[in-house]
C-alpha cells in the first residue's frame, strides 16, 4: 500500500477556485419530556426524575430506570451540592454575542442525586475548588438555551430561585 | 415487570438481558475479512480549490487499484462522514458511488460522531460476514479545516453529545474531555507533563508521515506552555481538526483475486456505548464502553493478553489525556498507569507497543469520517512492512489495533487487524 494524495493543502487560498457560502438556519423544536426540568433551570429550581420502584433519583433526568421500565416521577431536591471534577476555559456560550471570558464549568453532584450535573459555575472560576459546596441557581441565567441556565453558586446567600408566577 | 417461575417480578430489560446473551462470534483466520487495498488522503486545510470529492475518488481509485479490482467489482459501499454541516451534502453514499464508477451497488452511510470512520469500517465488516456481499469499498471523509470557521466547527462538534442537557451548555468538546481527565488525574496522579509527554510522542511521529497535517518537534515544556484551551487541557494537548479521505477494499477471503503477497484481515471488532451524558456514568474518568468494544474486538481474535499480544496500535487520541485513558481502557497497560508509562516511553516506536506512529489525532490530523479508516490503512501497511520509511519499526509485527470514539469515548469501536502471510 503506497501513499495517495489529490489536491494541495495549503494555509492559502489566494487565487484558488472557492466559493464561500453562509448559512443562516432558524432552528425550533420542543423541549419533549424534559420541559419540568428544563422549565426548573430556568427558575434556578432543582427538578430531578425518581424511578417509583427503586427510588434512584436523577439530575438531570433519566427518563428510564435502567432496572425498572416504569415512568420516572419528578421530584425536586435542595439544590445543594458539590463540586467533583472542575474546569476553566475561555468560551463564549453558544448563540450568544457576549465575549469570550474565563469561565469554570464542572460536574456537580447534586444532593439527592445518584448522576452527576454539567453545569456552568457564576462569577469568577478562581471561587471554586473541588469538592466544594455550591447551590443551584437562577443568579447568572444567560443564552437562549435552557441548559444553559444550569449554573450554580459559591454560597446560599447568593442563591436566587424564581418561582413562576 | 415480568412474573418469574419463583413468583419475582423483575423488569422487561432484566429478563431480555439474561434470556439473550450475545452471540460471540470467534473469528478464524480463513473467515476474517481481507483488507485489499487502502489509501489516505493528506490531511490538511485545503483552500487549493480542490473539493472533498476529489478527495474520495482518488482514494477510491487507489484502493481499487491495490485491491486489483474494478468498480464494477464492488457489491456495496459504505460511506463515513460526520456532518452535512461540512460536506453540504446529505445522502452522500449514492453521490460517491457515482463519482468512483460503481453502478447498482449497495450503498449507505454511517455516522457515529468522531467514530464514523471506524463505524464504517465495522458496517464493512458486517457486510461481509453477513454474506450481503463479497467486496466492499469503504470510504470515509469530512473537511473540519477548510469548510467552516473554527468557532462553528465547535458549535456544531458540541451536538456530538446530549445536545439538549450538555452540548448546549457552552461546555463543549474540550472542557467535556477535561473535565472526564480531571477525574482521571484526581484519582490516580496523572500529572500535566504525563500527558504533555502524549502531545510531544504523536506530533513528533507525524514528522515521519508525509500524510500529516502537522507534524512538531517540540517538547514537554513547550506543551505546558502552549494557551490554555480548557484546564488541564492546553492548544497542544488538543487534536487537530483537519481535510481529509481514506478508503479501504475488504474482501470475502473466498473472493479475493490470487496474490503470492502477505495479506492482513480484520480478525476482530467490537462496539460499545456508554451513556452520552459524561455525568451519568458511574466514573466519568474512565472509558468503560471502550473496555467493552475492546473485549469483544479480543474474544472474536483469540486475543486473551492485549498487553503482550498486540504489536502496534492506533489510538482515539483527541486530546492527550485520552489517549492516557484509552490504552488503560483497552488493557494495553494497567488502569492509572497510563501517565507513567508514557514518560517510560512504553508506547513510543522504540517502546514496547508503538502507539500512534502516524502522529494520530494530534499529528497526523483529526477528520472525523477518515479517521477510523486511516488508522486502519495506517496498521495494514505497518504489518505488511511497507509504511513510510523513519516510521517502519525494524521489528517484525502481526497484530495490531485500531481505536476510534465519538464522544467522550461515547461509541467506542475496536478493530483487530492481522497480517497473514502465504
Amino acid at each position: 500500500m503506497r501513499d495517495h494524495a489529490i489536491g494541495r493543502p495549503t494555509d492559502s487560498g489566494e487565487g484558488s477556485d472557492r466559493v464561500e457560502l453562509l448559512l443562516r438556519l432558524r432552528h425550533s423544536q420542543g423541549l419533549g419530556e424534559l420541559a419540568p426540568y428544563f422549565r426548573g433551570l430556568r427558575e434556578g429550581r432543582t427538578i430531578a426524575a425518581r424511578c417509583p420502584d427503586c427510588a434512584r433519583t436523577w439530575f438531570p433526568p433519566r427518563l428510564t430506570c435502567p432496572d425498572h421500565t416504569v415512568a420516572v416521577e419528578w421530584v425536586e431536591l435542595s439544590g445543594s451540592g458539590r463540586i467533583v471534577s472542575l474546569t476553566v476555559t475561555s468560551a463564549a456560550l453558544p448563540f450568544t454575542d457576549e465575549v469570550p471570558r474565563p469561565q469554570a464549568f464542572a460536574l456537580v453532584r447534586v444532593d439527592g442525586a445518584e448522576n452527576l450535573a454539567l453545569a456552568r459555575l457564576a462569577g469568577p472560576p478562581d471561587a471554586y475548588t473541588p469538592d466544594q459546596a455550591v447551590w443551584l441557581s437562577s443568579a447568572d441565567n444567560r443564552g437562549p438555551h435552557p441548559s444553559q441556565a444550569a449554573c450554580f453558586v459559591a454560597s446560599e446567600a447568593e442563591r436566587r430561585i424564581e418561582r413562576a408566577p | 415487570m415480568v412474573a418469574q417461575s419463583d413468583g419475582r417480578q423483575v423488569s422487561e430489560a432484566s429478563r431480555v438481558r439474561t434470556a439473550v446473551p450475545a452471540r460471540r462470534l470467534r473469528m478464524r483466520s480463513p473467515q476474517a475479512p481481507l483488507i485489499l487495498g487502502g489509501a489516505i488522503a493528506k490531511f490538511g486545510k485545503y483552500v487549493d480549490g480542490s473539493h472533498w470529492r476529489d478527495r474520495v475518488r482518488s482514494v477510491a481509485a487507489e484502493a481499487l487499484r491495490q485491491a486489483g479490482l474494478e468498480p464494477r467489482d464492488i457489491d456495496a459501499l459504505v460511506v463515513a462522514s460526520e456532518s452535512d454541516a461540512m460536506s453540504l451534502q446529505i445522502n452522500p453514499a449514492p453521490v460517491v458511488a457515482g463519482d468512483v464508477g460503481l453502478v447498482h451497488a449497495s450503498a449507505m452511510r454511517v455516522e457515529g460522531g468522531g467514530a464514523s470512520g471506524a463505524m464504517a469500517l465495522r458496517a464493512g465488516l458486517l457486510h461481509v460476514l453477513s454474506g450481503l456481499a463479497s467486496r466492499v469499498l469503504v470510504v470515509g471523509f469530512d473537511d473540519a479545516a477548510s469548510g467552516l470557521s473554527s468557532a462553528d466547527t465547535r458549535l456544531l462538534y458540541a451536538l456530538s453529545f446530549d445536545t439538549e442537557v450538555d452540548g448546549l451548555t457552552g461546555a463543549g468538546s474540550a472542557s467535556l474531555y477535561a473535565l472526564s481527565m480531571s477525574c482521571h488525574m484526581r484519582r490516580h496522579g496523572t500529572t500535566e507533563a504525563q500527558m504533555a509527554a502524549v502531545a510531544v510522542k504523536n506530533r513528533g511521529n507525524a514528522r515521519f508521515n508525509p500524510d500529516a497535517h502537522k507534524p512538531m518537534d517540540i517538547d514537554i515544556d513547550a506543551v505546558l506552555r502552549s494557551p490554555v484551551i480548557s484546564t488541564p487541557y492546553k492548544l497542544l494537548d488538543c487534536s487537530l481538526l483537519s481535510d481529509a479521505a481514506a478508503a479501504v477494499v475488504l474482501c470475502a477471503p473466498d473472493a479475493a483475486p490470487r496474490s503470492e503477497r502477505a495479506r492482513v484481515c480484520i480478525s476482530g471488532s467490537g462496539c460499545a456505548a456508554d451513556p452520552a451524558r459524561l455525568g451519568d456514568r458511574p466514573d466519568p474518568g474512565r472509558f468503560a464502553a471502550k473496555t467493552v468494544a475492546a473485549q469483544r474486538a479480543y474474544t472474536m481474535a483469540g486475543i486473551t493478553d492485549p498487553a503482550r499480544e498486540i504489536d502496534v496500535a492506533e489510538v482515539y487520541d483527541a486530546f492527550t489525556g485520552a489517549e492516557i485513558q484509552s490504552l488503560e481502557a483497552l488493557g494495553l497497560v494497567a488502569e492509572g498507569k497510563g501517565g507513567a508509562a508514557m514518560t517510560e516511553r512504553r508506547f513510543h516506536a522504540e517502546g514496547e507497543v508503538p502507539v500512534n506512529l502516524s502522529g494520530g489525532l494530534l499529528g497526523q490530523g483529526g477528520s472525523p469520517g477518515a479517521v477510523g479508516i486511516a488508522q486502519a490503512v495506517t496498521i495494514a501497511r505497518l504489518l505488511l512492512g511497507e509504511y513510510h520509511p523513519g516510521a517502519q519499526p525494524s521489528r517484525d509485527l502481526r497484530r495490531g489495533l485500531v481505536d476510534t470514539h465519538g464522544g467522550v469515548a461515547t461509541l467506542c469501536a475496536v478493530h483487530v487487524l492481522e497480517r497473514m502471510d502465504t
